[in-house]
């Protein structure tokens, strides 16, 4: 055991001291962060940017339409001077071609931001469908301002047509409000919630792989060291194995407490911890663990029988598809955690931590015989795993030239 | 008591029998030899000894416990393949291998210490392994081997890559071991570190013993017959002596061999009637030449 020990502790001191685990460990999340708050920032820097005044101009605009299109813009103005816009009239039915192209040169020079008119197939009424003539395209707030307004003019026309005002209308088409609710927690539904079963699920996909991927790396550098024959004549293949495993499960821990305390700060600092809360620590300890487990009985033996990391990448290609399933399948599994590919994937073991971690988060009730199936099942294929990887492990890691096939690695597997 | 015994020990890869139903015995205390071509067996053998790999068929014994797992902290191992961790420190990689060793942690610095100086390395303890020479890299590897202090010392083709000056240390080293009584195993193709420092040799061809035995032993067993022969005089009628099966003229001598079976000393009483002998000396078969002449013969 003091041997396991040593191994776990020299693999963690190793992985902990190298500059890609601190960066992984702290500079990853900061910058996840920076770049979500960065660029929320930015857009809304923009929107808010104040333009003072834009001058719009209205080519051939129907009169009741106009006026209450200017009295729209001057409600607009008087709210958000920064933001303002001014409509000017261009009446010209006989020569609109003309006019149209003295504004589109208005617009070329700067003097006007751009200009109104109806559009071909208009109907007769008010002008339903109008094109907005501007260089500045992208400007999606301003675009967004102008079709309020002019949704609220043509409606004023409308209104007035039926000899309805504003705001007996606003009185009838008054729309019912619904809000949705957890009554075991009293906690109002927000999209957050949704996304709080993934988040948990990528913690213990990030914690397991982050680590387990450690494994793979560093059973490739012993074994192109030619560290490993001395190792083993010093240590069983099982106690070099179990040692590797449980110092890299220290080091996916120290990824998780620290990722996840950073989440549960940054939630309780948003006011948001009733969502951290639906998920009961304690399984996902559980489910965490076993995950990783299993995961690094694969890697362990996909590295032993590798000696470059590409030799291992293409055998890690299968492995990876079947991880990628949940990836994949989260958005459903969150909105129908009882349904019957829910179930039956939580409890087919490579699935089970990932698929059962977003069950429990998703907030409907889990039967308490699922979870003891998955547990029970997941552990017995963590036993299977463990138990392929060291007979694997055992004739692979000593192993140099070609890596075998997969044909030849299930016959390892059954050599006695 | 032996340090170790192998009984009919055979292990077999996909295709090639790499050892086949191999026995011997590693009286304690000694230096013994595993001589034999590329591809013989050596390597496999050790690592059988060393319960890297195990054996198909066959016994073991080592240090009296039917397999190393059991004392493996009693064994030390040098492979052929030399490694170190490269981004390690030399202090630290010899603290390390002495714990999975199972060296009690309150004297392993003093023996780090120790074995550091005997290697000429103390300079070097918080040095990465990546910036020592090739030279060095092998001498720390050797003191990692040993920091363990074993009881039977398994040395994997040791003098390979070594300068003259470091082949002479680790045969001191070997020495120096065997007079604390521990014993050592080492497999080599250089045949004369073999005839310098082996009490018992083991010739392996094929993955079969071809012959064991002390170096005496194995001597007497092929010896060739054959006498060296300075005389002044007419020598003409040596080929012509019943005794004689040929006669081979080298530049200051002659190599006489025997006919099967006849005495060397009726050859000598022959020449001294007839010439005065300056030299007759009766040839020892080199290691060399016991080696390639078994090898050749095995093929």
């Amino acid at each position: 055991m003091s041997k396991i020990l040593a191994v776990a502790v020299r693999e963690y001191l190793d992985t902990v001291k190298t500059k890609a685990f601190l960066f992984g460990l702290l500079v990853m999340p900061a910058l996840i962060t920076g770049l979500i708050f960065v660029t929320t920032r930015l857009t809304k820097q923009s929107e808010e940017k104040e333009w003072g005044t834009r001058k719009v101009a209205v080519l051939n605009g129907e009169r009741r339409f106009y006026a209450a299109l200017v009295e729209r813009a001057t409600l607009n103005n008087e709210e958000d001077p920064g933001h303002s816009v001014a409509f000017e009239p261009v009446q010209a039915p006989e020569d609109a071609e003309a006019a149209r192209s003295r504004l589109i040169e208005r617009v070329r020079t700067g003097a006007l931001f751009g200009f109104l008119e109806p559009a071909p197939a208009a109907s007769a009424v008010a002008g339903e469908s109008y094109l907005f003539n501007t260089l500045q395209t992208r400007e999606r707030a301003f675009t967004r301002l102008l079709r309020q307004m002019l949704s609220d003019a043509c409606r004023r026309v409308r209104l007035e047509a039926h000899n309805l005002s504003a705001a007996e209308f606003a009185a009838l088409i008054q729309p019912v409000d619904l809000v949705t609710q957890n009554p075991v927690t009293g906690q109002e539904a927000s999209k957050a919630e949704l996304f709080t079963p993934m988040i948990f699920m990528m913690l213990v996909f990030m914690g397991a792989f982050g680590s387990a991927g450690g494994l793979l790396t560093s059973l490739i550098e012993e074994k192109s060291n030619r560290v490993v024959e001395v190792l083993l004549s010093a240590l069983s293949p099982m106690q070099l194995m179990a040692g590797k495993i449980l110092g890299l499960a220290t080091i996916g821990f120290t990824l998780v407490l620290v990722w996840g305390g950073a989440g549960y700060a940054a939630a309780s600092y948003k006011g948001m911890l009733h969502l951290v809360r639906i998920m009961n620590p304690g399984y996902f300890v559980l489910y965490y663990v076993l995950g990783f487990l299993f995961i690094s009985a694969l890697f362990a033996g996909v590295g032993s029988v590798c000696n470059t990391l590409n030799e291992a990448q293409s055998l890690m290609m299968p492995i990876n598809l079947v991880i990628m399933v949940p990836m994949m399948l989260w958005f459903y599994v969150v909105q129908s955690p009882n349904a019957i590919l829910s179930v039956t994937l939580s409890l087919i073991p490579p699935f089970t931590p990932f698929i059962m971690v977003l069950r429990l988060c998703s907030g409907e009730a889990i039967p308490f015989w699922q979870v003891l199936v998955s547990n029970v099942l997941l552990a017995a294929g963590v036993v299977g795993a463990m138990w392929a990887a060291a007979k694997v492990f055992r004739i692979g890691i000593l192993m140099y030239g070609k890596p075998p096939s997969l044909a030849e690695i299930a016959r390892w597997v059954t050599y006695r | 008591m032996n340090a170790l015994e192998l009984e009919q020990v055979t292990k077999r890869f996909t295709t090639v029998t790499a050892v086949d139903e191999l026995s011997l015995a590693v009286p304690a205390g000694c230096v013994y030899g595993f001589l034999g071509p590329n591809g013989a067996g050596k390597t496999t053998t050790l690592r059988m000894v060393m319960g890297i790999i195990y054996p198909d068929a066959g016994t073991l014994r080592v240090l009296g416990s039917p397999s190393a797992d059991a004392v493996k902290d009693r064994l030390g191992y040098l492979p052929e393949e030399r490694g170190l961790y490269r981004k390690m420190k030399v202090g630290e990689i010899l603290y390390y291998l002495g714990v999975i060793k199972g060296v009690p942690r309150n004297e392993l610095r003093a023996r780090i210490d120790r074995w550091l100086d005997t290697v000429e390395l103390s300079g070097w303890r918080n040095r990465r392994v990546e910036e020592l020479s090739k030279g060095m890299q092998q001498k720390l590897q050797f003191a990692a081997t040993m920091i363990g202090e074993p009881e039977l010392l398994i040395l994997d083709e040791p003098f390979g890559g070594l300068d003259p000056l470091n082949v002479d240390l680790m045969i001191e080293l070997i020495l120096d071991f065997k007079r604390q009584g521990r014993t050592i195993i080492f497999s080599t193709h250089v045949m004369e570190q073999a005839e310098k420092l082996c009490d018992y040799l083991l010739l392996i061809n094929k993955g079969r013993k071809v012959v064991d035995g002390t170096l005496a032993q194995i001597r007497s067993r092929y010896e060739t017959q054959s006498v060296l022969v300075e005389a002044d005089g007419d020598l003409e009628f040596l080929p012509s002596l019943p005794m004689v099966a040929r006669v081979q003229a080298n530049a200051h001598h002659l190599e006489v061999v025997l006919s099967n079976g006849q005495d060397s000393q009726g050859l000598l009483r022959a020449l001294a009637e007839r010439t005065h002998v300056r030299r007759f000396e009766i040839k020892l078969p080199s290691l060399h030449d016991i080696f390639i002449h078994l090898v050749k013969e095995d093929t």
